[in-house]
């Protein structure tokens, strides 16, 4: 061991830089500045970069959110208050807008019969599961509620025609249906709260006060039939004259026979019933008016006897129907009655003593021949005829017609089950195929050898139809043949194809192959003789004041303000009505979630789609994500530019009490603490009422302005008192440089990393003061295009145990926020200021 | 003393400031239905509500020190025509109650952890408290507020979800529903004290005399509680002092959640009713409070540490 060393031999040691002068080794790395310094431990942070991302990402999204989503803050909708955020939609039952909801059967019913409906599900997927309740036993339901769709059918008021023509194109186009047949007033909920519910469209009844759905039946599949629907006219039945007379809305096609002395007036009831081998056949029975001759109230019947019916005559003065009735026990009521409407009941048919007319008042029945036109005067030639009551009706210039279940043809299968109408447009009309949700016009296509019906999207290539008056029949000219042969008039018609009927275009030799589409004489009968085996397709036409049969009575009248009816084939029981005719506006049922869509595309055109809020809808219906995001963007501002100033302020303001100290310091720091002492919600308050005419955001910024500078002077005035007596500082004095240049070229850039740090560390505070301060309303920074976060969570708190999502967002955003600049703030500090990590204070 | 001076002299000033400021402002008077203006306009103009400003500040100070008198509620829609103090001493327990309940919950957890984390300072304790303590500390407390009212009132169905109205103030179902607002106003106040606590013990841990206090034979128990709590206690104690005469003037924002009928309501109805006397009246009660505690925190340094008395001279 001792001799360790000496097993080495001497050659092989060698001098370690023999002939070079030993000197300090130049520095590989760089020296690093302040801030790069700075930079490199706080990189070293992991805390403070996360808060860093974090502010980041927050700040992206206060300044990106508004331009990503359709939504403005001013966007609002009364209907679609509270929705619940969403972003997928039917696959996954999580963020879709849906709660889970368990509720009794009533509550159910409602909520599953706007899906049931529509189609557009208010429980999700109509799917829900069932339960019996511990306490009272009673069954209940449990589903996932579609806060968008919830909503279900709204009426409307006052739509224009060309409100209704835009939304029906809008359907054609896009194949949605958005108008829903519109409810029967006389059997809407009588609950107060209810009647303006556009939800019931069924048979309800009133149950302790609330509307509660009744006569459905809920299957084994789990599905709910509605078994009385009440969005249509059901089909006038002759079982009960007091049911019968008492629809309103449909004017019963009344047949007059000549009897001795009068008319018999008798109702065409069709009933069809069907064979064993699928077909149909439709019997024809009639009931007669009889006049009651006891009492004085119910002085109109119906009977199947024309024995009892009564005799009407025709009064040529007042052009009406009247009946003579004697044997009254009550003498004074023997006379003579009118047969009529009265205006304020509808059309309601009923009899009024002729002493009573008053024209204003009262509609008179009158009596037409089998042409429609011609009224019958000359009672004497006793001619058969017909009543139409809708003499002092309004047209509009409309051509009506009615046609059930179109049969197949290529070009016009998905219009099956149709109605016509026509706008007049000049000398003619446009038939225009009409289901509700498809509408499509009748054109006739003229590339080929023959004219062959088709289908047109608008009038432009829609024909031009006519209505021949000596024949009835439905004609259009076509002079753009090649072959100008072929030009001239054709006629619409029926072609009988295998077992069904198609529409087809013929010229009039042509017609005996064919049933030609007729303006029906008023009962109807040639064309139901017609296609009475045509697996019982019917066809009628409407045309000016003549009624159809009960069944496919369509158009307006004055005792029937409807729009248009409609019958749906399989449904044969009822006649829809889409809308009714208030003094030429009209009332329409919408499915609210697709008429949003349609709101916002074609009369907004704002871009918005169906709704769909990330961060679900406020009270006022307004979007949440852009809201939050308008809100983070004031903060944002208002932090940063506050701050900015305040360091600008607080650093002048310091430098020069810490500087020049003594006195100078002394009178400053006075003012400092006298305005240090004012609580900041006293400042805001006195200068609000001050500057009452300004907006309310500029009294936030003053009055931050005012006091938010005295921590940032503090700060500086101690850096100053410590770096101002340093020898650079004499050095700099020494070489003559003025007062400002030693302050901000010599001191100040050492405590720039203070007011930094300082001025970071401040904006948390200034969030939380605004945000207090709009919270409590002692600010309202709430416009129509701008909001705060303190607005969204004093708007939130409200519903806090109903729609916690209403604050949930703001909130998560407020502490992220405040939680990041304070992780940042310290981050900053820490790498300004090494000696003081971990003190946290 | 001097510091007492001060501190007049700055409240005297804020005052007339307040004062001048407020009196400037067009007096408005809301009248209530079926009241006659004539005799309110009367009323006001017997107190001298109309007179120069100068005059009205004479007279506001003689009515103060000679009587008493406070002004009256003029807009207060609860209260007018009452005595502005005594209204203020009707709102005034439920706001000390609460603030009360609050420290007296807060101090002791809050300290109790920030010894704990000092104590395992830089284990995995002590993250996990720090942790908890930045959240707690950066998130505003009416979230806490939403928090608690949804969790324990509405959920739970612990609380109910306001204050009882009344003036039982200290029976059981009252004191059931304080809880949620004591709460809602005490995890920022834990997170505060625990911070606090931790910060200066642990720098009190690394003094030369702890571990002359090891190597004399004494436990870490011993040592902590003798030596190093001690004197951890002179800067924490004053700030305990402070911050509870400091929340006295209580959080508007808690009272306005739980709808305590406290000082902060008061003081939002009168700035949203503009009633000048209660106005003033609470101005001046807030900005005695904040200077108060100011002051406190530094004569109490000189109470419970006699050095820096000494120092101070």
């Amino acid at each position: 061991m001792a001799n360790y060393f000496e097993t080495f031999p001497q050659e092989k040691f060698a001098l370690v830089n023999e002939n070079k002068p030993l000197r300090d080794k130049e520095l590989i790395t760089k020296p690093r500045g302040f801030f790069a310094d700075a930079m490199f431990r706080f990189s070293r942070n992991k805390g403070s970069i996360v808060a860093a991302v974090i502010i980041g990402i927050l700040f992206l999204y206060a300044i990106i959110a508004p331009f990503c989503t359709p939504y403005q803050v001013s966007t609002n909708d009364a209907y679609l208050k509270y929705a619940l955020p969403k972003l997928f939609d039917n696959s996954i039952d999580f963020y879709d807008g849906c709660a889970k909801k368990t509720v009794s059967e009533i509550n159910f019913v409602e909520y599953y019969a706007i899906g049931a409906e529509t189609g557009v599900n208010a429980i999700k997927r109509q799917e829900y599961s069932t339960s019996v309740s511990a306490s009272s036993g009673e069954t209940l339901y449990t589903f996932r509620l579609d806060s968008y769709r919830s909503k279900g059918n709204i009426f409307m008021n006052g739509v224009t025609q060309e409100t209704m023509e835009s939304i029906q194109d809008y359907q054609d186009a896009n194949n949605v249906q958005i108008i829903y047949p519109i409810t029967d007033p006389s059997k809407r909920p009588t609950a107060k709260q209810d009647v303006r519910n556009a939800n019931f469209w069924y048979e309800t009844e009133q149950i302790d006060g609330k509307t509660a759905p009744v006569n459905y039946t809920i299957g084994g599949d789990g599905k709910i039939t509605y078994n009385n629907i009440y969005k249509e006219y059901v089909q006038p039945s002759l079982t009960s004259s007091a049911s019968y007379l008492a629809t309103p809305g449909v004017v019963p096609n009344a047949k007059m026979e000549p009897v001795d002395g009068g008319f018999h007036i008798s109702f065409r009831k069709v009933t069809t019933s069907e064979l064993d081998n699928g077909e149909t056949i439709e019997t024809v029975s009639y009931k007669y008016i009889e006049a009651l001759a006891e009492g004085h109230m119910n002085l109109l019947s119906l009977t199947d006897k024309p024995s009892l019916a009564a005799k009407f005559q025709y009064d040529a003065t007042n052009k009406g129907l009247y009946v003579t009735i004697d044997g009254h026990d009550d003498a004074s009521l023997d006379g003579d009655y009118y047969l009529g409407l009265r205006s304020d009941i509808g059309s309601k048919i009923l009899l009024f003593p002729k002493a009573s007319y008053d024209p204003d008042q009262h509609v008179l029945l009158n009596a037409f021949t089998d042409d429609g036109v011609t009224q019958i005067t000359d009672f004497s030639t006793q001619k058969e005829g017909y009543l139409a009551s809708v003499r002092a009706s309004k047209k509009n210039g409309k051509l009506y017609l009615s046609f059930d279940a179109l049969a197949g043809t290529t070009s016009l299968d998905d219009t099956k089950k149709g109605i016509f109408y026509t706008k007049a447009s000049g000398s003619g009309y446009y038939l225009k195929l009409d289901n509700s949700k498809f509408a499509r016009y009748l054109g006739v296509n003229t590339t080929g050898s023959v004219a062959e019906l088709q289908r047109a999207n608008n009038t432009d290539t829609a024909a031009l139809w006519h209505v021949n008056e000596t024949t009835k029949r439905i004609s259009t000219e076509i002079n753009s043949f090649s072959d100008t042969t072929l030009n001239g008039e054709y006629f619409l018609a029926m072609a009988k194809n295998g077992s069904s009927y198609a529409f087809t275009m013929v010229k009039e030799g042509d017609l005996a192959n064919v049933v030609p589409i007729t303006l029906a004489d008023s009962e109807g009968r040639t064309l139901t003789d017609a296609v009475a085996d045509a697996t019982g397709y019917t066809f009628r036409g409407d045309y000016e004041e003549t009624i159809l049969s009960p069944y496919y009575a369509t158009g307006s009248t004055d005792g029937d303000n409807y729009y248009s009816k409609m019958r749906v084939e399989g449904e044969d029981n009822y006649l829809y009505s889409y809308a009714i005719n208030n003094d030429g506006v009209y009332e329409i049922r919408v499915n609210y979630y697709e008429y949003y869509r349609y709101y916002h595309q074609v009369i907004a055109k704002d871009g918005i789609n169906y709704p769909l809020f990330l961060f679900g809808s406020n009270d006022a219906g307004q979007d949440i994500f852009v809201c939050l995001a308008s809100g983070a963007r004031f903060s944002f501002i208002l932090a940063i530019t506050v701050s900015a100033v305040n360091m600008f302020v607080g650093a002048i303001y310091g430098a020069i009490e810490g500087y020049y100290g003594g006195k100078i310091d002394l009178v400053m720091e006075r003012i400092v603490e006298i305005l240090s002492a004012v609580p900041f919600m006293i400042v805001i308050t006195l200068l609000r009422y001050h500057m009452k005419g300004s907006s309310q955001v500029l009294v936030l910024f003053i009055s931050f302005f005012l006091t938010g500078w005295i921590g940032e002077s503090g700060t500086v005035r101690m850096q100053f008192y410590r770096f101002k007596n340093q020898e650079y500082v004499l050095a700099a004095r020494t070489l003559g440089a003025k007062d400002p240049r030693i302050m901000f070229r010599h001191i100040f850039p050492n405590a720039l990393g203070t007011i930094v740090t300082g001025s970071v560390l401040v904006i948390p505070g200034m969030i939380f003061s605004e945000t207090s301060l709009s919270y409590l309303g002692i600010i309202n920074l709430n416009s129509g295009s701008m909001t705060s976060v303190g607005t969204l969570l004093a708007n939130g708190q409200p519903y806090l145990t109903t729609y916690p999502h209403i604050i949930i967002f703001p909130a998560i955003f407020i502490s992220l926020l405040m939680l990041s600049f304070n992780l940042f703030g310290n981050g900053l500090r820490d790498a300004f200021n090494p000696s003081l990590r971990g003190t946290e204070d | 003393m001097k510091r007492l001076g001060l501190l007049i002299m700055t409240f005297a000033i804020i005052e007339i400031i307040c004062f001048v400021l407020i009196k400037s402002l067009k007096f408005e008077i809301s009248i209530e239905i079926g009241k006659d203006a004539d005799l309110l306009r009367h009323q006001f103009e017997a107190r001298g509500y109309y007179d120069p400003i100068p005059v009205q500040f004479w007279n506001y100070l003689v009515r103060i020190f000679t009587k008493g008198d406070f002004g009256i509620c003029v807009n207060l829609p609860d209260y007018r025509n009452q005595e502005v103090l005594s209204v203020f001493a009707s709102k005034l327990p439920p706001t000390i109650l609460i603030n009360v309940y609050s420290s007296l919950f807060s101090v002791p957890i809050g300290i109790a952890l920030g010894i704990f984390a000092a104590l395992k300072k830089n284990k995995w304790q002590d993250q996990v408290v720090s942790t908890t303590v930045m959240i707690f500390i950066s998130v505003p407390s009416f979230i806490y507020a939403f928090l608690v009212q949804f969790l324990f009132c509405f959920l739970l169905g612990w609380f109910p979800l306001l204050m009882k109205a009344g003036y039982d103030y200290f029976s059981w179902d009252m004191f059931r529903s304080m809880i949620p607002a004591v709460l809602a106003m005490s995890f920022g106040s834990i997170a505060g004290y625990t911070r606090y606590t931790r910060a200066e013990l642990t720098e009190v841990l690394t003094n030369d005399y702890m571990l002359l206090a090891r190597t004399k034979g004494l436990t870490k128990a011993q040592a902590t509680t003798r030596h190093a709590l001690r004197n951890a206690m002179v800067p924490i104690f004053p700030s305990i002092i402070g911050e509870f005469i400091g929340v006295l003037s209580g959080s508007l924002i808690i009272e306005q959640i739980f709808s305590i009928p406290g000082i902060g309501g008061l003081y939002l109805n009168s700035i949203n009713t503009m009633d000048y006397d209660s106005f003033m009246f609470l101005s001046a009660f807030y900005i005695f409070v904040g200077l108060l505690a100011s002051i406190v925190i530094d004569i109490s340094y000189g109470i419970i540490d006699p050095r820096i008395r000494m120092g101070a001279k």
